[in-house]
């Protein structure tokens, strides 16, 4: 049912193979840290570049998380370099858009207690699930991420493209597990209303 | 149409974040509650269309390159390294070259790392340059005793023969380079000289030390 269900294994067997690499950046090989950054650099990048919405801010945090990842690595009390690396890049994005909001560039983030309301369909249509390969669909859905809060977005792709399980997403954003919890749920309800007002309708389940 | 039903709880249940009797709770409400299945399966399909939204590349690495100041080192320390290895084997090349000879360069090194440094490397021509002609007093220094050495007897010579035949007079100058080569050859450039090249084996050996020592550091 899950299409990321089987990112979780692949990521800690990456994680295993990069154990070599990690011990010599810890060792103060920089060309072993260049090599496991770049292992992470696009889909970091993916992930805050969704998160901040714009390439230039994406870039520079990007980078600057690299670099602070190398000069806190003697600090790195071992785990999922990975995780540990998009810590770092979604707590940077995510500063980022709490510097618009008090620019008041971006309306404050809503609360949390709200209830989640679900959208009706507007009209019967295809399935989702038929249209998940499709390019139409695909950007309906990166339009409606942009309508969501960023820290529910972050959740959400940590957990649906990164396969980050719970707990982790909850030490990523220094949250409580139940934070964590509601914005994956409030987000995914938020592009299902989205995609259900385009007039689609999800697959007979 | 609000969360009667099972709430968030859908969403953790599709991730398989509950714990067991949640699940079982959910499992239970699923089995009696069409919307909430529609929900679940709608949810489903959209995570499963998050999970396959492309990947953006970014435009340029954004991995920076940690030892920018000194990746310049590399090539300078396999170079200096490889060089230093090559200016020990010619060393020992010119030292072995040499033992047959004379001991002069032994006798110079030996000075030389007991302190005496400039006066032993110009005491061992000077040996040289006395026995190859008495007549030329012993030079306090090394560049004045090669051209000594080197011009002093063959011009003698040269003048003293030049009258002679032809033929001879080839045989002579054939003998007179190799009198001015045996001479000179303790002064003839510094190549020929281990001590030369062992000094070239060191500095080169200390330019790899210590390039290898500020690449390895952070």
């Amino acid at each position: 049912m899950r299409a990321v269900a089987g990112t979780g294994p692949i990521v800690h067997q990456a994680d295993a193979e990069g154990a070599d690499l990690l011990r010599r950046a810890r060792g103060g090989d920089a060309r072993a840290f260049e090599e496991l950054a770049r292992g992470t650099e696009r889909a970091l990048y993916a992930h805050v570049l969704r998160v901040v919405g714009n390439t230039a801010d994406a870039e520079d945090v990007v980078q600057d998380a690299f670099v602070s990842v190398w000069r806190s690595l003697s600090a790195f009390q071992g785990g999922s370099f990975r995780a540990w690396v998009f810590r770092i890049g979604t707590n940077r994005a995510i500063d980022v858009i709490r510097a618009r909001r008090r620019r008041g560039e971006l309306p404050l983030e809503p609360s949390e207690d709200e209830e989640v309301t679900w959208a009706e369909p507007a009209a019967p249509g295809p399935g989702l699930l038929e249209l998940a390969s499709q390019s139409e669909a695909l950007s309906v859905v990166e339009q409606a991420l942009e309508t969501i809060p960023a820290e529910q977005r972050a959740a959400l792709l940590l957990r649906d493209v990164e396969g980050f399980a719970y707990e982790e997403i909850a030490r990523i954003m220094t949250v409580e597990v139940g934070t964590v919890k509601s914005r994956i749920h409030r987000a995914r309800v938020a592009v299902r209303n989205v995609l259900v007002q385009r007039g689609w309708h999800g697959a007979a389940g | 149409m609000r969360d009667v039903h099972v709430g968030s709880d859908l969403s953790a249940y599709l991730d398989a974040e509950l714990a067991p009797e949640e699940k079982a709770r959910v499992d239970a409400h699923l089995a009696t509650c069409d919307l909430c299945r529609q929900r679940l399966a709608e949810l489903g399909a959209t995570a499963s269309l998050i999970s396959s939204l492309p990947a953006a590349r970014p435009s340029r690495s954004l991995v920076p390159v940690m030892t920018p100041r000194w990746a310049w080192l590399r090539p300078i320390r396999a170079l200096s390294a490889i060089a230093s290895g090559a200016f020990l084997f010619a060393f020992l090349v010119t030292a072995v070259a040499r033992g047959g000879g004379g001991l002069g360069g032994g006798d110079a090194s030996t000075a030389i790392f007991s302190g005496g440094g400039t006066t032993a490397a110009a005491s061992a021509p000077a040996k040289v340059v006395l026995d190859r002609s008495a007549a030329t007093p012993a030079p306090s220094a090394a560049p004045q005793a090669a051209p000594a050495a080197a011009s002093t007897p063959s011009t003698a010579e040269t003048q003293l023969f030049a009258p002679a035949a032809p033929a001879s007079g080839v045989a002579r100058a054939d003998s007179d380079q190799a009198a001015r080569a045996v001479a000179a050859s303790p002064q003839r450039g510094p190549l020929l000289d281990p001590l030369f090249w062992l000094g070239l084996a060191v500095v080169a050996g200390i330019f790899a030390i210590a390039a290898h020592m500020r690449l390895r550091a952070r």
